[in-house]
């Protein structure tokens, strides 16, 4: 019976010890607020294609203690007030849930002590926007079910309003998953390269994988197409090991630039975005927020 | 005898398994409790006055008393917050302190019966319930262990075994209580037991 005892005694000890490491280690982790990674997002409208009001969906994504049941009922931008935009963590065709009774389940992927959490945004943009316009998110004043509200920086998010874009060349076809996407265009006329542009290409360079025609897009400029011939732009975003880059979302709308026989400079876009989000586990979610300073 | 260790079944079972009619839990675990107490009370009767101790039944009824009260604001707190209150941080291990408690408890209640029949020169039960009680200890402590770290990564992998470990770990308990009701009741020596004066 002196075993048992002794058993006893060491197994409440164990236990007891794990409770108070745990209690410690849950208020040590706790977030204050939710934290929203980086977005970095660009969108064209072209007036010609889309009729008004020229709607945009747009993912935000936020880090929420696990135990956080409050939802998002609204998102203003305070650098844009006109800016009425529905928001709901249940999609946009779901419910719009202001206050939760208990009974649904909380949405998010919850990681440890903490829920990766989504919020659809759907912006609608009417005449009022002019061509040539551009709008650029910054700042984001986040409601919850419960009354609170918390201000966020969110990345950048830009939208870009044009009347059409060039179609001297062509689409044919796409295909790819999140990480690589291939695009197929046809040549009308002679075309001369001078690059691919995204506003935001600079923070995925290093992880950017991306040839056109086979060639690195770095050194394309004065490759020439010709009328008739096809370009191909193979692009793969390979995930980063650094801690600050994996939480960045990006939606990329990339553009190619180029020379037309008459000397004129076109762009016109790839089609394929570039939507780039990893899957984050519990210590790289930790690790973010002691980057952040949220902890 | 056989009707304490018969009570001791059923108030484990009451508080183990739950019966919901709908959000309302039929028999709220502190009703568990107290028929548990209520049959450790009847083996403290049997040997009140005998030289058998009874101090480790006594043992169990107090930290059996705990949990009463403990399970007791558990239910009068889901009734009146739903659950939320439950749910918040500050209640995260709790279950695992009940379970803390339910080791100790059990841990006497065994130790108590193990002091009955080694009084009682019945050799062959002292060391099976010393095993027992081995074999449960090290599902129960292990089962708790599991938990925390369960409910402190959220992770529902090791929640399964954990839950799975403790309902085994209970299972074999009622399994051996069921056998302690039923060795009483077949009057083990062919004679009423006289503890008083060690007549069997």
């Amino acid at each position: 019976m002196e075993t048992n005892r002794k058993i006893l005694k060491v197994g409440i000890v164990l236990i007891a010890v794990l409770v108070v490491i745990g209690y410690v280690g849950v208020y040590l982790l706790r977030l204050d607020e939710p934290v929203v990674i980086e977005h970095y997002i660009e969108e064209q409208t072209y007036f010609a294609y889309q009729q008004s009001p020229r709607k945009i969906n747009v993912e935000l994504y936020y880090i929420a203690n696990s135990t956080d049941d409050r939802v998002v009922s609204r998102i203003d931008f305070p650098e844009h007030p006109d800016l009425q935009v529905p928001a709901s963590e249940f999609g946009m065709h779901g419910q719009f849930a202001v206050f939760t009774d208990g009974q649904q389940q909380t949405p998010g992927n919850i990681e440890g002590r903490y829920s990766i959490r989504t919020v659809y945004l759907e912006f609608a943009f009417d005449e009022d926007y002019q061509e040539g316009e551009s709008i650029e998110i910054t700042e984001a004043e986040i409601h919850l079910s419960d009354g609170s509200v918390f201000t966020a920086e969110i990345g950048s998010i830009n939208f870009h309003f044009e009347e059409e874009h060039s179609n001297t060349i062509e689409f044919l076809s796409s295909s790819g998953s999140n990480y690589q996407t291939v695009t197929e265009f046809i040549v009308e006329e002679e075309i001369e390269l001078v690059g691919i542009e995204s506003e935001f290409l600079t923070l995925i360079q290093e992880n950017l994988e991306m040839r056109v025609n086979g060639k690195n897009f770095q050194e394309i400029q004065g490759m020439i197409i010709e009328a008739g011939e096809k370009i191909s732009i193979e692009s793969n975003i390979k995930s980063s090991e650094i801690v600050g880059e994996k939480f960045r979302y990006l939606q990329l709308r990339p553009k190619i630039r180029f020379i037309k026989e008459n000397g004129e400079e076109e762009t016109a876009p790839t089609i394929a975005g570039w939507y780039h989000r990893q899957e984050y586990d519990f210590y790289e979610i930790f690790q973010y927020l002691q980057l952040k300073g949220a902890l | 005898m056989d009707r304490g260790y018969q009570k001791i079944f059923w108030g484990l079972i009451f508080v183990t398994f739950h019966l919901n009619l709908g959000p309302l839990r039929l028999l709220p675990p502190f009703v568990g409790w107290l028929i548990l107490i209520s049959g450790l009370h009847e083996l403290t009767s049997r040997f009140q006055n005998s030289s058998i101790s009874i101090e480790s039944f006594q043992r169990a009824i107090s930290f059996g008393k705990v949990l009463v009260a403990l399970t007791l604001v558990d239910t009068i707190g889901t009734l009146v917050a739903g659950g939320a209150l439950m749910e918040s941080l500050v209640f995260l291990y709790y279950p695992i302190i009940v379970i803390m408690l339910e080791i100790i408890i059990f841990f006497y209640i065994l130790e108590g019966t193990y002091k009955v029949f080694s009084e009682l020169s019945f050799e062959e039960r002292k060391v099976e319930t010393q095993k027992k009680l081995r074999t449960y200890m090290v599902m129960g402590i292990s089962s708790a262990v599991i938990l925390i770290f369960t409910l402190f990564f959220n992770h529902t992998g090791t929640m399964v075994i954990g839950v799975l470990l403790g309902i085994v770990a209970v299972i074999y308990l009622l399994v051996y209580f069921s056998q302690l009701k039923k060795f009483w009741e077949q009057d083990p020596l062919g004679k009423p037991i006289d503890v008083e004066n060690k007549l069997w």
